[in-house]
């Protein structure tokens, strides 16, 4: 009896196998269309980036000639929805739209404009665009159409340019489901990278910061910057302070921040303090201890100033990204619901004391 | 003796004449007529002549009374035997013994002059090692007993011969450390050879087949070797051994999967190297195991596990390729088993020319025409060459199998079907048993202490205990172990001895 019901458990089990794959999931990658970009402009388009495989063959042999040779193509569709222009853009294309390997979400920015939630309400129900990064563009399709100049396919181009160190401190992105996560937290704002192109290059330019889920600004460099400050996103900034008419080239090595908030009277305030290391790369000849003191002293002040401005725009724009308002809830969450942040947030007294220690002066110890 | 024989022209028969002064007839010498018969292949007549016919020609054969003795004592080989039956001397004849049959008498005298074309005991093709013994088994038992015998010079070592072969009676010796081996596999060993009614035994391997375990199975559950080094090692840590007259490769039971991996060298060499090259022998043996399935799995099913750039370049190799992943797979692998039988057949003065045109021009020339993609050529030469890490032959076969198997469950189900075949395999390997041992012990059942030669080969000095899966009655292989005392020599004090006193302390 006990084999019985073992057998029969075993045969279910291997029957239930099936449903869960197969040969019906094979599909020759000769058949899939392998998107590693997508792009919605809002008002029913969207675009999808394929690699051309084909030409990419060419590429990746080597040599030269095909160098300059563009290896991918867009696709467009328009609908109602995500949907419905993913459903036309298939139909225009021989091959599967497969969503694996996407690695870009481009945003145009009438889209963001109007409001993101329709748009990331679905997507959230596409698990391939939870690991994606993503990124405002005026237009997604040009965006999405301009070939980079070193990688043969643009998704792939952003890509790496995202995980290079030195983009990363400069301007803060994250993957889609911190962005999901920015959405749906009270107190918290998301933020995007805004990818400019200009005679027919990518490059990031500045950040987008939103109220909600909409548009409420774009940062400029130094602001992006005083956003990164706050988020410890800096990695390896090159920084230069001039101390005394001489200019130190100093390079970030980390930084802490710790966000406290309090009440003054019946409003909240809040302060940020930013713990900065970074060592000295030029100039190369020592530096005594009171240049040291001072060189520090200026590091801090630079750090404030771009922190501060950012603060003051974001402040007026509504937009709260470094999540002060998260923190009040987390310290105080009886008297949140008391709060309101939106008309708090921004007359919201906010400071950032700034400190930083530097290394490598040559000095002995 | 013609008649049982029908040698023909094979069968020499030589008459004569034997003078006989007994001691009880003192009427004078006796004539006695003799032959002695052998068969001319399989006997070296001179030493018939030496040994046989010369004694008993050369003069009177003196004697006390009986003839029988007196042929005994006038006959100088040491192998002389006697019979009595005609069945029995038939055998001694085909076995290359030469016979003497007097007239009324009713012994019959056999002598072993055996003359068989030797060769020598060169080092087995397929177990070369760079360091360490060169000898390897030849296909006569005598030798290759001779050659453990030289290995194991104890009293305890035990060798028990049994005739195996209804039609042909085939000499089969069995070997086994007395006090070592455990007794219950002895006696497993020989009830199943015995059991064994086969008619001929050519080869060893053929007992191999009707005395496993499971009989069924895809895995070969002996070790085989042709290394009398190996077979010492294996006997002195309880295995036993079973050779055939006539075949190199001897049996060496219980085996588990882990030494079908183990190769001499593992010993010849300290810890880290060891277990460094067995840890890639396991890797060779997963990758030409599972990559076909695995590659299939991943392109066909699951492209989002491959790296971005990675998944590109796939993409670009399989752009305009006529056939299924599968298809091209599979059949690569195919014809890759089709080479290997056509350069193992052919002659090696041109197998090279052949294994060039194989490899090369015709791999070359497919993913030139667009037949094939290249990434599908890397795949399989990748998995072909891996498992050329595997010792032993049949197992490199067996995985063969195996990832054939799993390519096709990796072709039904992805990734699924290929952990599914995993299970199955896995499920089937820790039933096995090689003569009541686990196949996969000592890791499955785990023995504390196994795990030291298995996946990793631990210093000699840790290894001190016999392999206690295998049930040994003595476990200890190293009794006590002191690491060296480091000597300390200073420069320029010459002449006196510097070298610290042993009763110093350790270190410096």
């Amino acid at each position: 009896m006990v084999t019985d019901r073992r057998q029969v458990l075993t045969i279910m089990l291997l029957l239930l196998a099936i449903a869960l794959t197969g040969c019906w999931d094979n599909r020759d990658p000769r058949n899939r269309a392998f998107v590693t970009a997508l792009g919605d402009d809002g008002l029913l388009e969207v675009t999808f980036q394929i690699p051309a495989a084909g030409q990419l063959r060419g590429s990746a042999g080597g040599g030269g000639g095909k160098q300059n040779q563009v290896a991918f193509t867009t696709v467009t569709g328009r609908g109602e929805n995500f949907a419905e222009g993913f459903a036309r853009a298939q139909a225009s294309v021989s091959r599967e739209l497969y969503l694996g390997q996407m690695n870009l979400l481009v945003f145009g920015r009438r889209l963001v404009a109007k409001g993101l939630q329709p748009l990331t309400l679905e997507l959230a129900r596409t698990p391939e665009a939870v690991t994606c990064f993503y990124a405002m563009a005026d237009r997604a399709k040009e965006a999405l159409a301009t070939a980079p100049s070193v990688e043969p396919v643009p998704g792939v181009y952003i890509r790496s340019f995202f995980e290079s160190v030195e983009v990363r401190g400069r301007f803060l992105q994250t993957r889609m489901w911190k962005l999901y996560r920015g959405l749906i937290t009270p107190g918290r704002d998301p933020f995007m990278p805004v990818m400019e192109t200009t005679g027919g290059a990518t490059r990031l330019a500045g950040t987008a910061v939103l109220r909600g889920d909409r548009l409420a600004a774009v940062l400029d460099e130094e602001e992006s910057r005083g956003l990164a400050w706050l988020l410890t996103g800096t990695r390896r900034e090159a920084l230069t302070v001039k101390v005394g008419g001489r200019a130190y080239a100093l390079r970030h090595i980390e930084s802490r921040v710790t966000t406290r908030v309090h009440w003054e009277g019946n409003r909240p305030a809040a302060r940020a303090y930013v713990r900065i290391t970074a060592e000295v790369s030029a100039p190369w000849s020592h530096l005594d201890s009171e240049t040291l003191n001072r060189v520090e002293a200026a590091l801090s002040n630079h750090v404030q100033e771009e922190a501060g401005t950012f603060l003051k725009r974001a402040q007026r724009a509504g937009s709260d990204p470094v999540g002060f308002g998260a923190r009040l809830l987390d310290a105080d969450p009886w008297r949140w619901p008391q709060v309101n942040w939106d008309r708090e947030y921004p007359r919201l007294h906010l400071d950032v004391a700034a400190r930083s220690h530097i290394y490598g002066t040559g000095m002995r110890k | 003796m013609k008649d049982r024989l029908q040698a023909g022209d094979e069968l020499t028969v030589r008459r004569f004449t034997v003078t006989f002064r007994g001691g009880e007839r003192p009427l004078g010498p006796q004539q006695r007529s003799a032959v002695v018969l052998y068969l001319r292949s399989l006997v070296n007549s001179e030493q018939v002549d030496r040994f046989m016919l010369l004694p008993l020609l050369a003069g009177e054969v003196p004697g006390q009374g009986n003839l029988e003795e007196a042929i005994a004592d006038r006959l100088p080989a040491s192998s002389l035997k006697r019979t009595a039956s005609l069945d029995s001397t038939v055998q001694a004849m085909l076995a290359g013994e030469a016979v003497l049959l007097i007239d009324d008498a009713e012994t019959i005298f056999h002598i072993a002059a055996q003359q068989v074309a030797k060769r020598s005991p060169d080092e087995p093709e397929a177990e070369r090692i760079i360091r360490g013994p060169k000898e390897g088994f030849i296909e006569e038992l005598d030798a290759n007993v001779g050659l453990i015998r030289r290995r194991l010079r104890t009293e305890t070592l035990r060798v028990t011969r049994l005739q195996i072969g209804r039609r042909s009676p085939t000499h089969v010796a069995l070997f086994y450390l007395d006090g070592v081996a455990n007794p219950q596999v002895i006696d497993t060993v020989r009830q199943r050879l015995g059991a064994v009614d086969l008619d001929t035994v050519p080869n060893s391997s053929l007992l191999q087949a009707l005395i496993q375990d499971s009989p069924w199975t895809l895995f070969p559950l002996m070790r085989i070797s042709e290394r009398p080094d190996t077979v010492t090692r294996e006997l002195s840590n309880g295995r036993i051994v079973i050779l055939a007259d006539g075949s190199p490769s001897a049996l060496l039971v219980p085996a588990t999967f882990w030494d079908l991996l183990k190769t001499e060298v593992d010993y010849a060499y300290g810890p880290w190297v060891a277990t460094f090259y067995r840890l890639v022998r396991f890797l060779g043996l997963l990758i030409g195991g599972t990559l076909p399935g695995l590659y299939i799995a991943l392109v066909s099913f699951h492209p989002e596990l491959i790296p971005n750039r990675l998944s590109l370049t796939i993409a670009a190799s399989r752009e305009g390729m006529p056939l299924a992943t599968l298809t091209e797979m599979g059949g690569m692998l195919l014809v890759f088993e089709i080479f290997r039988e056509a350069t193992l057949r052919t002659p090696p003065a041109i197998g090279q020319a052949v294994g060039v045109v194989a490899g090369f021009i015709l791999g070359q020339a497919a993913v030139a025409a667009g037949i094939i993609s290249d990434i599908m050529v890397v795949v399989v030469a990748l998995s072909a060459i891996s498992l050329k890490v595997v010792p032993d032959f049949e197992m490199v076969m067996v995985v063969r199998i195996i990832s054939f198997g799993g390519l096709i469950s990796s072709a039904l189900f992805g990734l699924f079907g290929l952990g599914l075949w995993g299970i199955v395999l896995g499920t089937h390997l820790v039933s096995l048993k090689s003569f009541g041992v686990p196949f996969l012990s000592p890791l499955a059942p785990s023995q504390s202490g196994g795990w030291l030669d298995v996946v990793i080969r631990a210093p000699l000095f840790l290894l001190r205990k016999r392999p206690a899966h295998l049930g040994p009655q003595d476990p200890t292989r190293l009794g006590s172990y002191d690491q060296p005392e480091p000597h300390r020599i200073r420069p320029g004090a010459e002449g006196r001895n510097t070298a610290k006193q042993p009763d110093g302390k350790k270190g410096g």
